[in-house]
């Protein structure tokens, strides 16, 4: 063939003006620009727990009096009530283990059913509009409410929790999900009909991996709420082992506001990880090839030479 | 009554060596009439021929219904009436957009109809890499289309297309996005591709010189509801030198060209 290869990589530079000033329009983008350094990323996080540390010290000593300084104690109490005496945080621990366990197979069971919903829902249309409205339903109850009507119908133990968690966690999964099913792009869906390929195949090959960055869009924001509904499940299902939700509570009722604040915090660190691990996931799987991933800060102007680049 | 044909069957990989005698390829419109649900007229009375080995380009204004006349060549729509004949697939289609799937790599998209078809690994691979050298992409197989330029993108689209061999290409506005050095550029190398493969193509184009370099012959298309208004024979033989576009003979069929649009235009 004599399409001479290699000439896009090689322009011969200097035969003529012309050639140069061609290596230079078919050029490839740019690399993503370079990461942050840590420093940068690190600091200013660090300068806003600075600044909600001060407030916190400003409003247990100077905003409460001593006699109401359990209402919010200082944070050297918390971490030497709640982290650093052992019994407590054992038992902290502990009960973060069965929150954690309700939380996973609550996300787990909520990732499946939701995803399979957007899926059966992206194959017809009266399917989503017949399904549709339920998951609006689900995203809009209050789910306080429903929760303890829950524990006649299902037991007051750990299938319950598990429950909660799914009803609170499947919405996000399938409206991104369906989202990211139904935007490929018309021209990669004519260049698969043209193939006359099979439904199944289109959505394999297709719809599901172009839906993934959405995908994971709704994972991320379910991860967090799973453990928001095991803690809320907690509240309401005491029956098995002890969750946090549950220790919470039967630390506001002993009056031992160290523990009980050093419990909420792990409660947060416990959404935390499930939102920084299903995001490090994120970026295993969709990283090589997805645009979002790409660090490059769109708040600042564009330079006068990436405009130049005439090709899209 | 609409009629859509394709003669041998439906698009469908090589099967090894024992090729049955092919049947000539080509494409033929006749009054060909396409409206769509809304009750836009896109086209009517489009009648045409593509014979075999025949690079024909086909310019008009904006909305005059090019992109539908590919679309029912390639399948993708039936017309309202008349009847669309395309003889021998798979038809390659090169469309507007280069249509790459973000998460494979050059060799991934370009191995995509292969695996679509279910060509064997090894087979498709070695189509795929050969594909992605006649387009001059050799050493960015492992490259997402997010890294590379238009013109890259274009490349690979390109290679898409031939790793199943058509006999007809259907070519819509495909370097219509490129700035004229690239576009240039590829142009001269797809006139080469044609000479080596010789493939009966269709190409849509918005461009004048690109249209008159590259077909022997141009058919103009009036506005909406178009229809061909005009079919300008190019006097120049293949293979065609670069510098032939500042030919005055050149200048002359363009012009021609030229004025067939600003007639069907007013």
């Amino acid at each position: 063939m004599s399409l001479s290869p290699g000439r896009l990589g090689s322009p011969s530079l200097g035969t003529d003006l012309g050639v140069s000033v061609v290596a230079d329009s078919d050029r490839a983008p740019k690399p993503p620009a370079r990461r942050p350094s840590l420093r940068r990323r690190v600091i200013p996080p660090l300068g806003v727990l600075a600044l909600v540390l001060a407030v916190w010290y400003a409003v247990s000593y100077l905003l409460l009096s001593p006699m109401r300084r359990f209402l919010l104690p200082p944070p050297q109490s918390v971490v030497s009530g709640g982290f650093l005496t052992w019994s407590n945080f054992h038992q902290i621990l502990t009960s973060l283990g069965f929150t954690a366990r309700t939380a996973v197979l609550g996300f787990f069971l909520a990732a499946v059913i939701g995803m399979a919903l957007a899926v059966l829902m992206s194959q017809a249309k009266w399917l989503e509009q017949a399904l549709y409205p339920y998951a609006v339903f689900l995203q809009t109850i209050p789910i306080l409410a429903v929760v303890p009507v829950l524990g006649f119908a299902f037991g007051f133990n750990f299938g319950s929790r598990v429950l909660v968690c799914v009803l609170i966690a499947l919405f996000p999964i399938i409206t991104n999900t369906l989202f990211g099913l139904l935007s490929v792009d018309e021209g990669l869906h004519d260049l698969f009909t043209l193939q006359g390929v099979s439904r199944v195949r289109r959505l394999w090959a297709l719809q599901l991996p172009a839906a993934l960055p959405n995908i994971f869009t709704g994972l991320r924001i379910s991860a967090g709420l799973s453990v928001i509904g095991a803690v809320v499940g907690d509240f309401f299902f005491q029956q098995g082992q002890p969750g946090l939700g549950e220790l919470i509570n039967l630390y506001r009722a002993q009056l031992e506001p160290d523990p009980l604040y050093a419990a909420v915090i792990m409660a947060s660190l416990l959404g935390i990880f499930a939102f920084v691990l299903v995001g490090f996931v994120s970026q295993r799987v969709i990283g090589s090839w997805h645009e979002s991933t790409r660090v490059a800060d769109r708040r600042k102007p564009l330079t006068p030479l990436r405009t130049n680049n005439k090709e899209k | 009554m609409a009629e859509v044909s394709l003669l041998a069957g439906e698009a469908r990989p090589r099967e090894g060596g024992a090729a049955a005698p092919e049947p000539a390829a080509g494409i033929r419109f006749e009054h060909v009439a396409k409206r769509f649900g809304d009750g836009t007229e896109a086209l009517q009375a489009v009648s045409f021929c593509v014979s075999e080995a025949e690079l024909v380009a086909l310019v008009g204004p904006s909305g005059c219904g090019k992109s539908t006349l590919l679309r029912l060549a390639s399948g993708l729509e039936r017309p309202t009436a008349g009847r669309v004949e395309v003889r021998a697939a798979p038809v390659g289609y090169v469309f507007q957009d280069a249509t790459l799937l973000p998460w494979r790599t050059v060799l991934g998209n370009v191995e995509l109809l292969g695996r679509l078809h279910g060509v064997p690994k090894q087979e498709r691979r070695q189509s795929a890499l050969a594909a992605i050298r006649t387009v001059g992409l050799a050493g960015a197989e492992d490259k997402y289309p997010r890294a590379l330029s238009g013109g890259m993108k274009m490349r690979t689209s390109l290679a898409r297309a031939l790793t199943l061999s058509p006999k007809v290409f259907l070519f819509d506005e495909p370097f219509g996005a490129l700035d004229e050095i690239t576009r240039q550029r590829l142009n001269d190398e797809l006139l080469q591709l044609f000479l080596d493969r010789r493939f009966a193509a269709l190409f849509v184009t918005h461009s004048v010189p690109e249209a008159v370099f590259l077909a022997s012959r141009v058919l103009v298309m009036s506005g909406r509801p178009g229809t061909v208004i005009a079919d300008v024979d190019v006097p120049f033989g293949y293979p065609r030198q670069p510098e032939l576009r500042y030919s005055g003979t050149f200048a002359a069929v363009a012009g021609r060209v030229g004025a067939a649009l600003q007639e069907g235009h007013s």
